[in-house]
């Protein structure tokens, strides 16, 4: 239900303007500039990649059974289109869907799993003396994180494991009980080895998929807390050293920013980098998003604004061929992009 | 011993291997399943000063081993295979001395460069694991083992050690042979396990297979392995059981899960969370879990020596255990089926060179011959057995096609026949086994017959041919009623996940 009704969400959201495989992209997480472009321009950055694993296969079984059950429905240039009968049933699972931060802790959320998950694995069994245990997670760098927070607080493993309780049972709190105690289930420890997804879904009487997506809400939760509330120092120590942001830029970009930080021209990016001008503006439209300062109006002037902003109110779209339909035939995809992106600003 | 592994005793055959790997003779060491073949070579690793090489056939195997001696303290070991992440490999390779116990899977150490890293190490104990695999009558033929002289060779005849759970007098002889070691020591155990019960029986369909597994686990409260051949017929068997058994924890386990997912059932099995697990043969490599006392066979494998290896894994703690088969007439159909799927057809192998001629002379991109199975829909395992009779040839080398017409012509007549051979030989296999189920004789004399001459007495019941009665089997039940949970427990359940229960 949970999975189905994100997918729902989402296409309503983008509204016939992307095709499905633009939202699969979305919650797997991709890092391309249209995926993270979509994320915004629709307010679906918050389901960014918040399903990384998802198989493509999978997803498209998903996606026919909404067909079926009339949630959704295929347009002729086969873009899905939410019917008047899913949009009530979105309305009535609503609450559901909240939750999520996706892109906000795109860069942040696997690793912090991870190692709070082995953390709390190591601690409790060391705490009873059990030193031999095979660690759910073998990530070298999740490996080295843990072993050195360990030598920090074994002596006091008591008192860790008291304030761990103590968070993370006010965390799970603002969950439903049963988001919590699966949660609880999944949790490897000297108690318990954690279920594992299948078992969770035979536990709850869940798809797979429902069940991952509440174990990553769980987490979601525990992220956000701890940057908002001062009551959670122990889970902030596991965000050690990650950049919460959003998305990152791209390498590639960041290497273009920096040249035109040093105030090169478009063109002597171009030549220096040795890329196409396309590139190179994609480039620039991924800053702009990503920039609190960027130079939008050395690239379209505020007329050209206007009249794209005119026409997105007008024809209430962000689908950039209907804009470029609509302006003048001077203006570029590229302006329009960017100017997509102030516009969202 | 203890000292090193948490173990009190050596058991048959594990001194006098050990004792001569620590005199630097070659060995050739054959014990049964479940009798701790690996401490032959992890305990000389700890003793020598120098590196152990460890060549292992799985990879997902090699891995269980190195987390389960990291876990046990043993932190100098490293498994290096095509899967590890480049980076990874590197930071690896540069600090290799730093290990003490290296295990390499055969395609890995073809490569020359890679040869030239470990020819740099104090290699002291070279070893060859599942050591059958050697041989092309051995029922997992890897055509890599059988180069695996050469890298002996090249690293200065360190002493070898080859072990196997699974080795006729033949392939022993193929072993000795292909390892180019006459000399070599042969420490042979018997196979029989005389603490498990054989019993075979032959039911109608598919639906009384469940029913008589629902009975059995039903009536006993002891950790159990199904085995499966159908990753689908696991998960649906695990399903409908659990729907019929609410007391009991069931779980599936197959390959095509996800590595994280397949170790937590492992090891909530090892923790007495899980007592049932419907699997497939995917399950159970390196799994060290004492006190299994049921294995039961839904599908069963494809040859004798799977079989031997599968049942092992049942009361390896020596206390009395039982291996069911259960059979219908239609099973034999459905095995020989994927007797036929596991090589290519000809015809494939014909279509694949097409493909890669046309490409050629169009200059289009090939890929790899890594990923052969990109260009045809075929399983793994063909895909393997085409690439390698390609490099055999030398239509494939260095991870690179060396394909034109006239070559392929000149040898296309013997890859037809060795193909023909190997069909015959893996038929040959399936009929033997289906003979043994269907024997009247001793099954367990008639199973273990190939492997050895004398047979040691059954502790308790032989077989269903020498008249088994389930009254007279009572192994003592190791569960306990899980306790009911419901959600509104969280709180609870998350004190004891944190060792809060005493506040
Ligand atoms: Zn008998």
């Amino acid at each position: 239900m949970l999975f189905q009704g994100i997918l729902v969400d989402c296409f309503q959201k983008i509204n016939q303007e992307r095709t499905s495989s633009s939202v699969y992209n979305l919650l797997i997480g991709k890092k391309a500039i249209q995926t993270i472009q979509d994320a915004r321009f629709y307010h679906i950055a918050d389901y960014y990649g918040i399903y990384p694993g998802l198989a493509k296969d999978d997803y498209r079984i998903q996606l026919n059974q909404l067909i079926e059950l009339d949630y959704l429905r295929e347009d002729n240039e086969k873009k899905l289109q939410i019917t008047k009968k899913g949009r009530s049933w979105l309305a009535s699972c609503k609450t559901n869907l909240d939750g999520f931060a996706g892109a906000k802790y795109a860069n942040v959320m696997e690793t912090f799993k991870q190692r709070l998950l082995l953390f709390i694995q190591t601690i409790t069994n060391t705490s009873k003396k059990q030193y031999l245990f095979i660690p759910i997670s073998d990530n070298y760098e999740v490996e080295q994180f843990v072993k050195g927070f360990y030598k920090q607080y074994k002596q006091r493993s008591k008192e860790v494991l008291h304030q761990l309780y103590k968070e993370l049972e006010k965390a799970l709190s603002g969950l439903s009980d049963l988001e919590a105690s699966m949660f609880v289930d999944r949790i490897t420890s000297y108690y318990s080895y954690g279920s594992s997804l299948q078992q969770l879904s035979q536990d709850y009487q869940l798809s797979i998929p429902d069940c991952f997506l509440i174990l990553q809400k769980g987490f979601y939760r525990l992220l956000r807390v701890q940057e908002y509330d001062n009551d959670y120092p122990m889970l902030r120590l596991f965000t050690k050293n990650l950049a919460i942001s959003d998305t990152p830029l791209s390498q590639t970009a960041q290497l273009t920013l920096r040249l035109l930080q040093k105030k090169h021209s478009f063109k002597e990016i171009m030549q220096i980098r040795r890329l196409k001008a396309n590139t190179i503006q994609d480039h620039l439209v991924e800053i702009a998003m990503h920039e609190a300062e960027f130079p939008f109006f050395d690239y379209l002037d505020s007329a050209i604004y206007e009249e794209i902003k005119e026409v997105v109110h007008s024809k209430q779209t962000y689908r950039l061929k209907e804009i470029k339909n609509n302006v003048n035939p001077d203006i570029s995809y590229f302006q329009i992009r960017l100017a997509l992106v102030l516009y969202n600003k | 011993m203890y000292r090193h592994f948490n173990y009190d005793s050596f058991r048959q055959g594990q001194k006098e291997i050990i004792s001569d790997v620590l005199h630097g003779k070659d060995v050739l060491g054959v014990l049964p399943t479940g009798s701790g073949k690996s401490i032959c070579y992890q305990l000389p690793a700890k003793l020598v000063d120098g590196v152990t090489i460890v060549v292992s056939p799985l990879i997902s195997l090699m891995i269980d081993q190195v987390k389960e001696l990291k876990a046990a303290g043993f932190k100098d070991v490293i498994a290096l295979n095509s899967f590890l992440p480049f980076i990874e490999q590197q930071r690896v390779l540069n600090n290799l001395d730093s290990y003490r116990l290296i295990y390499v899977s055969p395609e890995w150490l073809q490569k020359r460069k890679h040869q030239n890293y470990l020819k740099q190490l104090p290699v002291k104990l070279f070893v060859v694991d599942e050591a059958h695999c050697i041989s092309q009558w051995g029922h997992e033929f890897r055509p890599d083992y059988q180069r695996l002289h050469e890298v002996i060779e090249a690293l200065n005849h360190p002493p070898v050690l080859a072990l196997s759970a699974t080795a006729t007098p033949d392939v022993q002889a193929d072993i000795i042979q292909s390892l180019n070691k006459p000399a070599m020591k042969r420490h042979i155990y018997p196979m029989d396990r005389n603490n498990i019960a054989f019993c075979v029986k032959e039911v109608d369909n598919d639906q009384e297979k469940l029913e008589r597994i629902a009975e059995l686990t039903k009536s006993y409260f002891v950790p159990a392995l199904i085995y499966f051949t159908s990753r689908q017929t696991a998960e649906e068997t695990a399903l409908s059981l659990s729907a019929k058994l609410p007391k009991r924890n069931v779980a599936y386990y197959h390959g095509g899960m996800e590595a994280s997912e397949r170790l937590r059932i492992q090891q909530q099995f090892m923790n007495n969370q899980i007592d049932i697990i419907c699997c497939t043969s995917a399950f159970g490599m390196g799994i060290n879990k004492p006190d299994i006392r049921l294995v039961i066979h839904y599908h069963l494998p494809l040859q004798i020596e799977s079989y031997i290896q599968e049942v092992g894994r049942a009361g390896r703690d020596g206390e009395s255990s039982v291996g069911v088969i259960l059979y219908h007439k239609g099973d034999f159909r459905l095995s020989a089926n994927m007797v036929k799927n596991e090589l290519p057809s000809i015809e494939v192998i014909d279509q694949l060179i097409a493909t890669i001629l046309t490409c050629q002379s169009t200059q289009v991109d090939l890929p790899s011959p890594e990923q052969l199975h990109i260009l045809l829909d075929i399983n793994e395992g063909a895909a393997r057995f085409i690439q390698r009779q390609l490099q055999k040839y030398g239509l494939i080398r260095d991870s690179e096609w060396f394909i034109d017409e006239k070559k392929w012509k000149y040898v296309r007549e013997g890859i037809v026949q060795y193909l023909e051979e190997r069909q015959l030989y893996k038929n040959d296999k399936l009929n033997e086994l289906y003979r043994w189920v269907q024997t009247g004789k001793c099954l367990r004399q008639t199973l273990y017959q190939p492997f050895q001459d004398e047979f040691g007495e059954p502790t308790e019941q032989c077989c269903s041919n020498c008249g088994f009665d389930w009254n007279k089997w009572v192994p003592e039940p190791l569960f306990k009623m899980p306790e009911a949970s419901s959600p509104l427990n969280w709180r609870i359940k998350l004190q004891k996940t944190l060792n809060m229960e005493e506040a």
